[in-house]
């Protein structure tokens, strides 16, 4: 089976502190998996590493057969990219900051105007996509940042908390957006805190702590393995746990 | 680098930075705003305070008695009103009217009826009177008082000497008026009083006078307000176009971190060296419309404070010269402020950091508006210091195209190290991502046993050897010209590459090609050392030294010096040079270079190595004896042939130098030139030398 995204032996450290130790994961395309954990478990430097923001100490990062470390430019084609604390240039308005992204993705120019016109439609960004990023609201803002994220139609999403500090329905809009790229075959990485969320939207769940992977499968098995009811019981009980188990392939 | 990203990049940067309200305000508000208000504002302010003291009615003490004539006269000037006696104490006036005080004595080569303002007038020494006068003016009863001395009377009436003093205060512009209004009129009574008594001896008017001297300025006017201009606007615009890139720099890079765009960047497909070269010309752009915005208002305004008075004009051409000069500057200063606002965090901490090095760059700068520092063949090598002193030699019209070409030639290199240091900061990931990181990290220098230096290395040390020379051989100037080379050549070249060495461990061995040469590479080396002099000379042919330049040349060569022996000659500048210069060309900064390739690493070696020759017209000789030795010495991999060539060649040049000197002592007349054919004869010598280094050594090898 080939995997879209994949990650072998990730190690990041920061100095003395390590930040993320030895952690393996595959992400298929047209399939969510959901990278959970609580706050400093080590997930926004994961997902960093596997998007080409940062590079790993250790491990390799292989995106669609081609290795990051070797190819950044055309492995980052690839990938939309989009976390909660990911911000706008507050003097471009939306359309603007689509172009410039579009042009940085080297999407030609006339599929460009095409994609922006599309993504402002179908994210209803018609009202505020003239205005300056800097006077939208929280929801609006993070909008468009979705469109940034899937301008290029990249086969592979990277979100990182994409629903952080938003209100429900703001944060239900972007669970739709998801799950519609879904459904169009990308593979999409997803990490959050929200239990609930992750038990909507995964196929897959990779529970984390401390920088390590401590379980991971779909949630059934997952509750399976701790023998609890809900995501959080289990994910509590393996911490408390204190190791990782060893992981099935 | 891919340019569709790079002005995809600066595209954004510009559209979001002009619309940016400091940004503007800095460029463009600041400029238009500053110049008319500045200049205008200091004028209008001269112009009221000037009317303001015109029509100010001069309340004079007149102590003492004057001549009738000379009071009639004070009473019917326009506003000046006389109070006798005003304010003198009763025991001084009864002194004063008894004749017991006398006047104090003349100040040798000072006429006080001089033009005021152009003579320096001492203070009166320290009397009662005086200490009455000062009470009296200071507490603004009256703006002068004028004291007629006993005798004046009598003095006025026959053919002696009167004398009067006026005491005012300097400081307050009522007095100075008050100065002014009696100075005019004693000298009009004088002139009557003299002109009488010509009269009544039947003597000339030139009698009095014997010399009308006039001492006359025969500057156009045109140089007077460069030099002014030209000393301080150096100044100003430098600090002005900076600051025109200050914000955009720190906006461009903290501020970015700051609101949390730069990893939206960072995951799009673009490489580091694509993002600070898009964001580097943004702010270049935006620091050159600051300058521009600068050139013209200052233009504008001194066009209108100078209208009507066409004896002080400032052509256009200087103006845009002086832009023209700071589009290196602005470049460096956009390459430091980038690279050090990558460090900081947020807006404010990119303050923080950008505002002591915006002064330990501009401090300096004031050097260059002092009197007598001008540009010249070491001052255009000091970073900024050189624009400074390059704009104000382009106000007054005495630019030299040597030292023009060399200012703009070392503030190329500068800009270079510093677009070296940002792009070398924006790899730092740890940066861009928001990370703290000292400046120091930066510099560490990590030992590299065994190793060569790097050609950003080489690069630094040879910036580093050109501005420790400038103000070295500033310090040591009067200790004569030997002193002064001893200290370049080993002080600022030998020892401190000799100490990197070591520090960092490179490969002594490697680093400076510490190896003999094979005994065929030797005798190539001892032909080509032997010719090579005659073979460059041709090339002065292209661009003839001025008598001047030959002079000073010989000067600094001490050839017209007879107490120094031939043999200490050569050993000051034929063996010093040969083995210092070429250790740390050839040796350090070649072998650096290495990674560059063969030719590419000889040309920028032989370049910089004319550059240190400090001389537009020894440049392509140099440069030329460059080239030839780094091929020697990239060929037979060992110093020693070049130290054979450089000190043959020098002690060759010095030696005909000496012979020709005596020859022109003798009243014999010398050549400027070399004939043609001893020329050509040395290129032909040079050119067997090379072949048979190419028989001798084997095929060259790149690093």
């Amino acid at each position: 089976m080939s995997f879209s995204l994949q990650a072998h032996g990730l190690v990041k450290r920061f100095g003395a502190v390590t930040a993320v130790e030895h952690v393996d994961l595959t992400v298929n395309a047209g399939e969510i998996v959901g990278l959970l954990g609580p706050n400093g478990a080590g997930k926004t430097t994961i997902l960093r590493m596997l998007a080409g923001i940062l590079t790993p100490t250790e491990g390799r990062v292989m995106v669609e057969g081609l290795e990051m470390a070797s190819s950044p430019l055309e492995a980052k084609l690839r990938i939309g990219f989009l976390s909660g604390d990911t911000q706008l240039y507050q003097r471009l308005s939306p359309r603007e900051v689509l172009d410039y992204f579009g042009r940085l993705y080297g999407v030609p120019d006339a599929r460009r105007r095409q994609r922006i016109d599309h993504l402002i439609e179908e994210l209803e960004m018609t009202s505020f996509a003239g205005r300056p990023c800097g006077t939208l609201s929280s929801g609006q803002k993070q909008r468009a940042n979705i469109a940034r994220a899937f301008l290029h139609e990249p086969d592979i999403l990277i979100l990182d908390e994409p629903t952080n500090a938003l209100d429900v329905i703001s944060g239900q809009f972007i669970i739709e957006a998801i799950r519609r790229e879904k459904a169009a075959g990308r593979a999409v990485l997803f990490s959050t805190h929200i239990m609930g969320e992750a038990e909507y939207l995964c196929d897959r769940i990779v529970l984390l702590h401390e920088g390590r992977v401590l379980d991971e499968g779909p949630l059934a098995e997952l509750l399976e393995h701790t023998g609890c009811r809900n995501l959080t019981d289990a994910f509590l009980q393996r911490v408390a746990e204190g190791h990782a188990p060893e992981i099935r392939a | 680098m891919r340019r569709s990203i790079v002005t995809a990049i600066l595209r954004k940067e510009l559209l979001d930075s002009l619309r940016d309200r400091r940004t503007l305000i800095m460029m463009i508000g600041l400029p238009i705003l500053l110049y008319p208000l500045l200049i205008l504002g200091a004028v209008k302010l001269m112009e009221t305070q000037r009317e303001a003291s015109e029509a100010h009615v001069t309340r004079l003490a007149v102590w003492g008695t004057l001549p009738s004539a000379m009071a009639e006269r004070l009473r019917q000037v326009d506003k000046v009103e006389v109070q006798d006696w005003a304010g003198l104490p009763a025991n001084l006036r009864q002194d004063l009217e008894a004749g017991r005080l006398k006047p104090p004595p003349p100040t040798p080569d000072i006429d006080p009826l001089a033009t005021p303002g152009t003579v320096k007038i001492p203070s009166v020494p320290e009397t009662p009177v005086t200490r009455a006068a000062r009470e009296e003016i200071l507490a603004r009863r009256i703006d002068a008082v004028l004291i007629a001395w006993p005798g004046l009377e009598k003095a006025a009436a026959g053919e002696g000497l009167g004398h009067i003093s006026v005491l005012y205060d300097a400081v307050r512009p009522d007095s100075r008026m008050a100065r002014d209004r009696m100075t005019k009129e004693i000298q009009a009574w004088r002139k009557e009083l003299v002109a009488r008594r010509l009269k009544q001896r039947g003597l000339d008017e030139g009698f009095a006078t014997a010399v009308d001297f006039r001492p006359q300025n025969i500057d156009t006017g045109q140089r007077q307000t460069g030099n002014l201009l030209g000393s301080a606007l150096g100044f100003v615009l430098i600090f002005i176009s900076a600051m025109g890139g200050f914000y955009s720099a720190i906006d461009l890079t903290a501020g970015e971190k700051e609101r949390g765009t730069m990893q939206t960047l960072l995951c799009a497909p673009v490489s580091s060296t694509e993002i600070i070269a898009g964001k580097f010309m943004a702010v270049w752009i935006i620091s050159l419309i600051a300058s521009l915005a600068n050139v013209a208002s200052m233009g504008a305004a001194f066009a209108r404070l100078m209208a009507g008075q066409s004896a002080i004009q400032m052509t256009w051409s200087a103006y845009a010269l002086s832009l023209a000069v700071l589009v290196p500057v602005s470049f460096t200063m956009s390459a430091l402020f980038l690279a050090v606002a990558a460090f900081a965090k947020d807006f404010k901490d990119g303050q923080n950091y950008l505002t002591p090095l915006l002064m330990i760059l501009l401090l300096p700068l004031y050097v260059a508006t002092m009197p007598g520092v001008e540009l010249g063949p070491w001052t255009a090598f000091a970073p900024f210091v050189n624009i400074a002193l390059l704009i104000k030699a382009l106000f007054i019209g005495e630019a030299k195209p040597d030292a023009v070409f060399l200012t703009m030639l070392s503030s190329a290199i500068y800009a270079m190290l510093a677009i070296l240091l940002a792009a070398k900061i924006f790899q730092r990931e740890s940066l861009l991502l928001g990370g703290k990181e000292s400046l120091r990290s930066l510099f560490t220098m990590h030992r590299r046993p065994g190793s060569t230096p790097t050609p950003g290395l080489a690069l630094l040390v040879f910036a580093l050897f050109l501005v420790a020379a400038f103000y070295g051989s500033l310090l040591i100037k009067t200790q004569g010209l030997a002193a002064v080379i001893l200290l370049v050549q080993v002080g600022f070249m030998l020892v401190p590459m000799a100490a990197l060495i070591a520090v960092l461990g490179f490969s002594w061995r490697e680093t400076l090609l510490l190896r003999l040469p094979s005994a065929g590479a030797l005798a190539a080396s001892i032909l080509i050392g032997l010719s090579a002099w005659a073979a460059a000379s041709a090339s002065l042919r292209l661009l003839p030294p001025p008598e001047s330049f030959v002079k000073a040349m010989q000067k600094v060569m001490l050839i017209d010096d007879p107490s120094m022996p031939l043999w200490a000659l050569w050993i000051l500048l034929a063996v010093t040079p040969a083995i210092c210069e070429e250790l740390f060309f050839r040796g350090f900064i070649l072998n650096a270079l290495r990674p560059l390739g063969m030719w590419p690493a000889i040309g920028a070696s032989a370049l910089v190595f004319g550059l240190a020759h400090a001389s537009v017209y020894r440049l392509l000789p140099t440069m030329i004896l460059g080239i030839v030795i780094g091929y020697v010495a990239w060929r037979s991999r060992s110093i020693l042939g070049g130290i054979v060539i450089h000190g043959l060649n020098n002690a060759i040049a010095i030696g005909v130098g000496r012979s020709a000197s005596t020859a022109r002592q003798a009243e014999l007349d010398t050549a400027v030139f070399l004939p043609w054919n001893i020329s050509l004869a040395g290129a032909a010598a040079v050119a067997v030398g090379l072949l048979l280094l190419r028989r001798f050594t084997p095929p060259p090898q790149s690093h």
